[in-house]
């Protein structure tokens, strides 16, 4: 097998990216050498992506340079960088799904002559596969495969253009322990090759097993640039933000607390994906008043399906949702049982962000009185209604007048999980509700979850992040592969067997 | 020797057929690229004038289908850079061309209106073929138009599916993002692929001006660049149904002309809303099956406007 | 920084990319249209074989300039205000109603109907049943394309707009047929509806204009206040802007999505009813005049704002009657189509300059500008 032919240098120089009146990238300066593995750190909102995407040609830089192999260019478009041999991978994948894998890989291809027959294309495409080690069928359908598969054919795609810098945007967020492994192999012998993998990531564990050198950004700017083997979890995490929760902390304190009634009951839950394949699988567990109970799992593993079917927002084909004894089948009877959702998809599912902030904030409350009259709706009321809300969550503007397209990430999730979490709610389900939100934001979300946990709420976090559920949670399930695969309590949280449930392990590994 | 009756109505529907036949494969490929141009019927307004007035000064046909394709593009440029450089919406965009092209060639068109028409498409009677009894007529004896128009989804459904290019186009109707990536440039060929709808919508106007009715009156069109644009819904993107969509439909006003002819008392309107009606069951149709079977037959970025990262 | 060589392509020294920050859409676009209006005013003279000032004059005096012009003005206005809201309710969820004057021309029939059936009913029996069963036939019309894109996706630009042929030879047949009726001016109509149900006009400071014209007026006012201050105005907001949002929050999309059409069918079907009570008092297959096509642009160049429909309405009003006066003098008619859809155009453009913007494309080595304090990072900047 051999990888992509020998390397490249990819230097990006004083690179500036303005949008608005945001700076994502600072002034940039970062040199990416042949032969290594080069992962590119921060947090949700530091600009790597940014980055990665002036350098492949996505986007153009306010000002500054990329140099390859010592050529300083200008990519009006990605394929001026292919052509300069930079691909990259990103996180949503850039394929047809109506077309085949053979097809895939044969868009935009210069090889390929003009009158070709699909069994020319899909020959192509096995050689292709062959020759980068990483082998597929070239006749499926791009959108019956599985997403770890669809991976490859982007990845392949890339490399059969001749990208030598090959750039992959959070490679490992959608695919199971075993096929990041694998992923993980592939990068290595292909800088062993001699080309230039530059990942970008936020998972510090990945990163050290992974990396060569690791480059830390932060709000734009490169705070450091180290050796792997300089490193380890504490010093990446130190140089990531100010604060580092490190670990679970004492958990013990929290085994002890007094739970009260059982509120959530899920019964034997079963579910198909959009796809029609199976996404949850008698599925059962309990989430008592005062108690935060944590699902942790790589994404892709039922969560959506979860989420969506325990609000009511998606039908299950077997099993029930009970919250206080009360079947709860659909939107309307999960909200009049006093059910609260914090989704995963704020923008797009819990706000209207070319609506102003008052209006977002009676989403909830919009029915009943005060707010209502008869049909009407008191807008004096209902601003009131939001401005409480609006300071209860330390909003950074006053004017509920702004339309909550224009609030920060931050600002708009402190909104959404403020009005989730105000009133007399029994339970609420919270689904990754820190992502992407600088430090100062996630606290002030995390806080009023657990002070709802404190008022009696019964609080479901599904998240990714298993060191914030670890922080947070008195019971942890681990869902793998639409099961609950262990269940944990606070005090007894082992982190090691966590992680390997997380990835499909067993809870005894000889 | 007379040809028969049921001859010359097929050979009327066939020949009346060209124009929309045209204008839906153009239209077919604008929206495989994800552009729906529905100022078709504008487009082959423009065309159909501009053809005619060629026609009328220099008395070449010929010249006169180059002009209305020429004319078709220009007109349908507009289209293409309001909506797909700058991103403003198809329909609003597309309905105020066509009323733009509607009170231009009224305008414009008015001094040629009762014109003794100078120069019509003639026909060619395939030596030989025509000479079959029944079918002869029938099929062998239109103008050499309608003979290339009838294998232009032939050759458009070979392009599309067996050549590089065709894959690349389709590419961007289905996933513009996956298309730039790729190193396809969206912006430019969903331009080309206008344009190249307007040359077809355009010439198809010509032909009706200079082959089908033969004359210009305002709103000469009246409706038949709908019906194109709606024979590639009914056709669900698909070439071949569109050559079958366009003669149906040509096939329909012909039966309603010989039937008044013939006196039958079936009412007029019932033949004037088949290819309505006929549309609307076969979209629903194909709707309800595909739902089943959980695809969709349209090009999936149909009408969304392209940006970049 | 040395000045090395540069990549294979030459860039362009702009290009276009959209503002970060798109607001005040509504304010370009009034803007782009006004100007556009003048634009295509003031050039239409020179298409026509009329000079400038014989041109506006009559346009002035077809409209404004005398009480028949304004009677005519107004007139023309019924129709048109309630296409536009006909088309600007279910635009406010998304969803295209290119079907007004098919609903128009069914309303129109089924208040005929209505008129045939009982024709010796007293005038405040009659006219009320007629406008409702206009209501209730632009409604039935729509019912097919809305199940249709509800349940099954397809698309209601399509299936609304054939339907609209459908009507047409609908009602041209049973004006040739059934409900035919020899008249003078020749061309196809029906019997004339029964005296008492043909709307009555009043005369005010000598416009003399039917009645209806407080209908077509104060719907738009009735459905703008009921957007902005009930619950299910509020409901439709909300939806529009996102239907994800409207479903998390408990509320049924789908069956505002069908009522929102319904309605807008209703309106449709009700202008349609009361055009031929007030004006032709029989129906004929022009009923609608292409009312509805014009409807849908005011509904959408309104942006889905009924009092933008009232005052869109009433420009596009004054166009054609003032386009209706230059017909006299020997302009072409279809000219006015000519000045609405540049009109429309230039709405679109404004609407683009406030959504994108032209940026110069800067030479890599060009020196930056002194680095800000970083600010924190608006997360959804990452593309």
């Amino acid at each position: 097998m051999t990888g992509p032919a020998a390397g490249l240098t990819l230097a990006l120089n004083d690179i500036e990216k303005r949008f608005g009146d945001v700076l994502a990238v600072n002034r940039l300066k970062i040199t990416f050498a042949p032969g290594e593995v080069h992962a590119l750190l921060g947090e949700n909102g530091a600009g790597k992506s940014t980055l990665m995407n002036i350098a492949a040609g996505f986007l153009t830089p306010d000002s500054g340079e990329v140099v390859v192999g010592g050529k300083a260019m200008r990519f009006g478009a990605p394929k001026d960088a292919i052509a300069a041999g930079i691909g990259m991978v990103h996180q949503h994948f850039r394929l047809v799904e109506q077309f085949t894998v053979g097809e895939n890989l044969a868009i935009g291809a210069h090889d390929v002559r003009a009158m070709a027959s699909a069994s020319a294309l899909n020959a192509r495409a096995s050689a292709i596969g062959e020759r980068y080690g990483m082998p597929v069928d070239p006749k499926k359908i791009v959108g019956t495969l599985s997403v770890g598969e669809r991976q490859r054919v982007e990845i392949l795609r890339t490399l059969s253009r001749g990208a030598q810098v090959l750039i992959l945007d959070e490679p490992t967020a959608v695919l199971t322990p075993e096929e990041s492994d694998q992923l993980c192999a592939n990068l290595r012998s292909m800088a062993a090759d001699g080309a230039t993998i530059i990942f970008i990531s936020h998972k510090l564990n990945e990163v050290l097993a992974v990396a060569d050198r690791v480059s830390v950004m932060r709000k734009g700017i490169l705070f450091a640039t180290k050796d792997r083997r300089e490193c380890d979890l504490e010093s990446l995490a130190k140089m990531m933000f100010d604060e580092y929760h490190a670990g679970a902390g004492d958990t013990s304190v929290r085994a002890d607390r007094t739970v009260g009634t059982e509120v959530l009951r899920v019964s034997g839950l079963s579910a198909l994906d959009d796809r029609g394949a199976s996404a949850l699988s008698d599925v059962s567990f309990a989430v008592k008043e005062s108690e935060l109970v944590g699902v942790v799992g790589v994404a892709g593993n039922g969560q959506q399906e979860l989420e969506q079917i325990i609000t009511g927002l998606r039908k299950s084909q077997s099993g029930t949702i009970e919250i206080d004894g009360h079947a709860v089948k659909n939107v309307k009877q999960a909200l009049r049982a006093g059910m609260a959702h914090i989704p995963e998809d704020r923008l797009g599912t819990g706000l209207v962000p070319s609506q102003p902030i008052w209006r977002n904030a009676i989403l909830r409350t919009y029915k009943s009185a005060p707010i209502a009259r008869g049909p009407f709706i008191r807008t004096r009321e209902a601003r009131a209604f939001a401005g409480k809300l609006a300071a209860s969550v330390d909003l950074s503007t006053s004017d509920l007048s702004t339309l909550v397209q224009h609030l920060s990430g931050g600002n708009a999730q402190k909104l959404l999980a403020g009005r989730e979490l105000a009133g007399d709610r029994r339970a609420v389900v919270a689904v990754n509700p820190t992502q992407g939100l600088d430090v100062r934001a996630a606290e002030a979300v995390r806080a009023g979850l657990v002070a709802a946990r404190d008022r009696g709420l019964a609080v479901l976090l599904i998240s990714a992040d298993l060191d914030e559920v670890l922080s947070l949670a008195d019971r942890l399930l681990v869902l793998y592969e639409g099961r609950i695969a262990g269940e944990f309590s606070a005090g007894n949280f082992d982190r090691d067997l966590i992680g390997r449930l997380m990835g499909g392990g067993k809870v005894h590994e000889s | 020797m007379a040809d028969s009756l049921v001859a010359t109505s097929i050979a009327s529907a066939i020949g009346g057929s060209t124009a929309i036949l045209i204008a839906a494969t153009g239209e077919l490929l604008v929206e495989k690229v994800g552009v729906y141009n529905i100022a078709l019927e504008g487009v082959m307004l423009v065309g159909g004038l501009s053809g005619y007035a060629t026609g009328q000064t220099t008395g070449s046909w010929v010249l006169g289908l180059v002009a209305g394709g020429i004319a078709g593009t220009l007109f349908a440029m507009i289209f293409g850079l309001v909506t797909v450089i700058l991103r403003t919406d198809m329909i609003v965009v597309g309905v105020a061309l066509i009323l733009v092209a509607q009170g231009l060639t009224d305008v414009v068109g008015n001094s040629y209106v009762g014109a003794e028409t100078r120069t019509t498409i003639p026909n060619w009677n395939i030596p030989g073929l025509s000479s079959i009894p029944v079918l002869g007529p029938a099929l062998f004896k239109q103008s050499i138009v309608t003979y290339i128009a009838a294998w232009l989804p032939f050759v458009v459904a070979f392009f599309l599916t067996r050549s590089k290019h065709g894959l690349n186009m389709r590419s961007i109707g289905e996933n513009p993002k996956a298309a730039d990536t790729a190193g396809i440039s969206v912006v430019g060929w969903r331009l080309f692929y206008v344009g190249v709808g307007g040359w077809m919508a355009g010439v198809g106007g010509a032909v009706l001006t200079l082959g089908i009715v033969n004359s210009w009156q305002n709103n000469v069109t009246s409706g038949q660049g709908w019906i194109a644009f709606a024979i590639v819904f009914f056709a669900g993107w698909q070439p071949i149904w569109i050559l079958v969509g366009a003669y149906f439909f040509g096939a329909l006003s012909v039966l309603n002309t010989v039937g008044q002819a013939e006196g039958w008392t079936i009412p007029t309107e019932v033949f004037t809303i088949l290819p309505y009606v006929g549309t609307v069951a076969v979209m629903v149709i194909r709707a309800w099956s595909q739902k089943r079977r959980g695809s969709v037959s349209w090009p999936a970025a149909l009408g969304v406007p392209f940006y970049r990262g | 920084m040395s000045r090395s060589a540069t990549a294979q392509r030459r860039l362009l020294p702009w290009h276009i990319e959209r503002r970060p920050d798109p607001s005040r859409i509504g304010v370009y676009r009034i803007v782009a249209v006004l100007v556009g209006l003048a634009v295509s005013l003031l050039s239409a003279p020179f298409f026509s074989s009329v000079s400038p000032s014989e041109f506006y004059k009559s346009i002035w005096s077809g409209t404004f300039g005398s009480s028949l012009g304004m009677g005519n003005l107004l007139t023309i206005a019924i129709p048109l205000l309630l296409a536009g809201l006909a088309a600007s309710i279910p635009y406010r969820l998304g969803l295209w109603n290119v079907g007004i004057d098919g609903q128009m021309l069914i309303g129109a029939w089924m208040a005929t109907w209505v008129g045939v059936l009982i024709p010796t009913a007293p005038g405040p029996i009659l006219i009320p049943l007629m406008m409702l069963a206009g209501m209730i036939g632009g409604a039935v019309w729509i019912i097919i394309p809305t199940m249709a894109r509800v349940r099954l996706g397809v698309s209601e630009v399509i299936t609304t707009f054939l339907l609209n042929f459908v009507a047409l030879s609908w009602v041209t047949y049973w004006c040739k047929g059934p409900w035919f009726t020899p008249s003078a001016a020749g061309g196809i109509r029906a019997n004339p509806i029964p005296h008492q149900s043909q709307i009555g006009v009043i005369n005010f400071h000598g416009i003399t204009i039917n009645w209806a014209i407080f209908v077509a007026i104060s719907l738009p006012v009735v459905f703008w206040v009921a957007n902005r201050f009930t619950r299910s105005g509020y409901e439709l907001t909300m939806i529009g802007a996102n239907h994800d949002a409207g479903r998390y929050a408990g509320m049924n999309v789908r069956r505002l999505l069908i009522s929102a059409m319904l309605i807008g069918g209703a309106i449709a079907g009700l202008a349609g009813a009361l055009n031929m009570m007030g004006t032709t008092h029989q129906l004929n297959p022009d009923i609608s005049n292409q009312a509805g096509f014009n409807g849908l642009v005011i509904g959408v160049l309104a942006g889905a704002n009924e009092l933008g429909v009232l005052a869109l309405g009433f420009i596009y009003s004054l166009l054609l009657a003032g386009g209706g006066s230059v017909a006299i003098i020997g302009v072409q008619y279809d000219l006015v189509y000519a000045i609405i859809g540049v009109t429309l155009i230039f709405g679109s453009l404004g609407e683009a300059y406030a959504r994108l913007r032209l940026v110069r494309t800067k030479h890599p080595t060009e020196p930056a500008e002194p680095p800000d304090k970083p600010d924190p990072v608006y997360a959804a900047a990452q593309p």
